[in-house]
C-alpha cells in the first residue's frame, strides 16, 4: 500500500499535475499548416523595417508625431480615416449642387433617341408626333410651337389607321414644316366631312352665335368662326374621337372612340389660336417663309430694359402655342422682331428673329387674333 | 564577448531581437512555447469547441507579430503575456458563440455558494499511486493515462475562470502572482479560483476513494 502522501500545498497538486502530464492531448502540437501560416507571417513582418527607435522609447523621450503614426496605422483607425477621407471628398463633390441634376434622369417617354435638330431653324416645323426635346438640345433652337391642331392630329392617328398612315408619313419627314402638316390633315378631314352631320351643325350654330357677338371686321369674324368650329371640334372630340388637324370648311369629327389622352381635359381650352383654320396654316407658312435661318437663342439677360417691359405687357400680337396640348410657349411680333418665349421655364428661354421691317408688319397685320 | 547561444536567450531578449527584425527570434519563440499555448487552448475550449482551437492558436501568434514593435519587458514575462492574449481571445470566442462566462469563482454550476471541501483536504489521493518523478512503466502508465482522460473530463465540468487558473498554474508552471496577471484578477481572486478548481477536480476524480487500477477511470 503506498503510504499516503499529502495532497500537495494549497496551490499544487501532484497527482491532478501528473494526470495532466499523461492525459491523451499531452502531446499535442499546432497542424503544420497553423505553423507555416504563422511563421510565414512572422518573417514577412520582420523584413518590413520597424520603427524601432522611436517606438521603444519612453513615454518621455519618444516624439509625439512617432506615436500619433503608430496610432494612425492600426487597422481600425486607418480605415475610420479612409472612411472619414471618402465621405468628405464626395460631400464636397455635391456641394450646392441641385439634387435634380443629382439624381438620374428618367427617359423620356416616346423618345429613343433625341431628334437632330439642325442649326439654324427654316421653319417651324411639326412636333406632333414628337415629344419635347431635351433641354440640351433645345438650347440651340427654338422650341417647335405647335397648336392644337396637332393634339387633334394626333387623336385621329389612335382613332384611325389609315389617317394614322396619312399622319405618320408626315410626321416622318424632319422637314415637315407646320403649314404642310395642317394642309395635310385639312385634306383628311374633308373626307370625312359626312360622317356626322350632327357637328356640322352644332358647329353652325356656335358660329353663327360668335358672329352675331362680334362686332368685328370680317376678316376677325372669319377667324372668330374658325377658332370657334375647332373649339367645338376640341369638344367633340373629348366626347367623341375628333379630327386631327384643322377642321377646314366642314370639320367632322371621327367614329372612333376616343384614347385616354384625347378625353384628357385640354388645358387653355379657350386659346383658340389652335384653330385649325385657313388662315392659320397660311399665317404659319409666312412665318416659316420669313424667319427661314434667322431664328438665335436671346436669353431674358441680353434684353434691354425697354425691350423686357415691351414683351411684359399683354401683347395684341402675341399668340399662345401649345404643343402636345399644353402650353409652350408665346410667339410676339415687336417692331422687326419675332420673338418666342416659353412657358413654364424659369428662366424662360427666348427666341428671336430679326425680320425686314414690310414683313414683320405684314406678318403683325395678318397673325390670328386671340379672343378677349 | 561572444554573444550567448540562441538556447539561453531569454524571451524578452528574443522578442526584442524579433521586434529589431530578427525573424530567427521568433521562430525560437515559437518553438519555445508553441506546445504549451496549443494545449492550454484546446483544454480552455474544450470538446464542443475544439474546431476552433487552430484559429485561437494562429490569432494569437499574429497578435504577437503586429505587436512587436509595441512590445516592451515590463512586469510580465513574455509567456505570461502570450498566454493572456490566448486567454482573452477564448473568452471571446466563446462570447460570440453565446456561452456564458461565469466570472464569480464563489459559486458552483447549480447556482449554490460552494465551500471548498476542506475536510478532506488530508484524505485525499491517500490510495491513490505516488505521482512518478521519472515516466511510470506499465500498469502505473496505464493508469495514469486514465486518469489523464478522467481529468480531462472533469475540467469540462469546471467554469471557464477556474480552468484558466488551473490550466495556467498545473500544466503551464505560471506562478499564482502571473495567474492573476495573466486572468487580469487579483491575487487572491486567482488563488481562491485555483483552489476552488483543484477541490471540484479532486471530487471528480475520485480522490476520496480508492482507485481501481484495472480499468479505473
Amino acid at each position: 500500500m503506498t503510504e499516503p502522501l499529502t495532497a500537495g500545498d494549497g496551490e499544487h497538486d501532484a497527482w491532478l499535475r501528473e494526470a495532466l502530464r499523461h492525459a491523451p492531448d499531452a502531446s499535442l502540437a499546432a497542424p503544420a499548416e497553423v505553423r507555416d501560416a504563422i511563421l510565414l507571417q512572422a518573417r514577412a513582418a520582420a523584413a518590413v523595417p520597424a520603427w524601432p527607435e522611436a517606438s521603444r522609447r519612453t513615454g518621455r523621450d519618444a516624439a509625439p508625431w512617432a506615436a500619433l503614426w503608430s496610432w494612425l496605422a492600426r487597422p481600425p483607425v486607418a480605415a475610420g480615416f479612409a472612411s472619414v477621407m471618402a465621405a468628405t471628398l464626395v460631400g464636397l463633390m455635391w456641394w450646392d449642387r441641385p439634387m435634380d441634376e443629382a439624381l438620374p434622369q428618367p427617359p423620356v417617354a416616346g423618345a429613343e433617341s433625341p431628334r437632330p435638330l439642325p442649326a439654324a431653324p427654316a421653319s417651324l416645323p411639326a412636333l406632333a408626333a414628337a415629344p419635347p426635346p431635351p433641354a440640351a438640345a433645345a438650347d440651340a433652337l427654338p422650341p417647335r410651337p405647335a397648336v392644337v391642331v396637332e393634339a387633334a392630329r394626333r387623336r385621329a392617328v389612335a382613332a384611325a389607321p389609315v389617317e394614322a398612315k396619312e399622319e405618320q408619313r408626315a410626321d416622318r419627314s424632319a422637314n415637315t414644316s407646320l403649314s404642310e402638316s395642317i394642309l395635310a390633315d385639312n385634306a383628311i378631314q374633308k373626307q370625312r366631312q359626312v360622317r356626322q352631320p350632327e357637328a356640322s351643325d352644332s358647329i353652325d350654330k356656335l358660329a353663327a352665335a360668335i358672329e352675331k357677338d362680334q362686332a368685328a371686321p370680317r376678316a376677325d369674324r372669319e377667324r372668330g368662326v374658325a377658332m370657334a368650329k375647332n373649339e367645338t371640334a376640341a369638344t367633340a372630340a373629348a366626347a367623341a374621337p375628333a379630327p386631327a388637324g384643322a377642321m377646314a370648311k366642314s370639320p367632322r369629327p371621327s367614329t372612333v372612340a376616343p384614347s385616354p389622352a384625347q378625353t384628357a381635359p385640354q388645358p387653355f381650352a379657350d386659346n383658340r389660336t389652335a384653330a385649325a383654320d385657313d388662315a392659320l396654316p397660311r399665317w404659319i407658312a409666312d412665318v416659316d417663309a420669313a424667319v427661314a435661318g434667322r431664328w438665335e437663342r436671346v436669353d431674358p439677360p441680353a434684353l434691354r430694359r425697354d425691350e423686357a417691359t415691351a414683351f411684359s405687357r399683354p401683347s395684341n400680337g402675341g399668340l399662345r402655342v401649345q404643343l402636345a396640348g399644353l402650353p409652350a410657349g408665346v410667339l410676339r411680333i415687336d417692331g422687326t422682331k419675332l420673338r418666342f418665349e416659353s412657358i413654364g421655364e424659369t428662366p424662360p428661354r427666348t427666341w428671336q428673329a430679326e425680320l425686314p421691317a414690310a414683313v414683320a408688319e405684314r406678318l403683325r397685320a395678318t397673325m390670328p387674333r386671340q379672343p378677349r | 564577448m561572444t554573444p550567448p547561444p540562441a538556447t539561453d536567450l531569454t524571451d524578452d531578449a528574443l522578442m526584442t531581437a524579433y521586434a529589431g527584425g530578427d525573424a530567427a527570434a521568433f521562430e525560437r519563440l515559437y518553438a519555445r512555447h508553441q506546445a504549451a499555448l496549443y494545449r492550454f487552448v484546446r483544454r480552455l475550449l474544450g470538446t464542443a469547441m475544439s474546431a476552433q482551437a487552430d484559429e485561437v492558436f494562429q490569432d494569437t501568434w499574429l497578435r504577437v507579430v503586429h505587436s512587436r514593435q509595441r512590445w516592451q519587458p515590463q512586469g510580465a514575462t513574455f509567456r505570461t503575456w502570450l498566454f493572456t492574449l490566448a486567454h482573452h481571445r477564448v473568452v471571446d470566442l466563446l462570447r460570440r458563440s453565446g456561452r456564458e462566462i461565469s466570472v464569480d469563482a464563489f459559486e458552483s454550476d447549480d447556482g449554490e455558494p460552494w465551500q471548498p471541501d476542506t475536510s478532506a483536504a488530508g484524505a485525499a489521493w491517500q490510495h491513490w499511486p505516488a505521482p512518478a518523478g521519472s515516466a511510470p512503466q506499465g500498469e502505473e502508465l496505464a493508469f495514469w493515462r486514465r486518469a489523464g482522460e478522467k481529468l480531462l473530463d472533469c475540467l469540462e465540468q469546471l467554469p471557464l475562470p477556474q480552468r484558466s487558473a488551473f490550466l495556467l498554474h498545473h500544466d503551464d508552471g505560471l506562478a499564482l502572482d502571473e495567474v492573476a496577471h495573466a486572468l487580469e484578477v487579483g491575487f487572491e481572486t486567482a488563488k481562491t479560483r485555483l483552489r476552488y478548481a483543484m477541490s471540484k477536480l479532486r471530487t471528480c476524480m475520485g480522490a476520496y476513494l480508492e482507485p481501481i487500477h484495472k480499468g479505473a477511470r
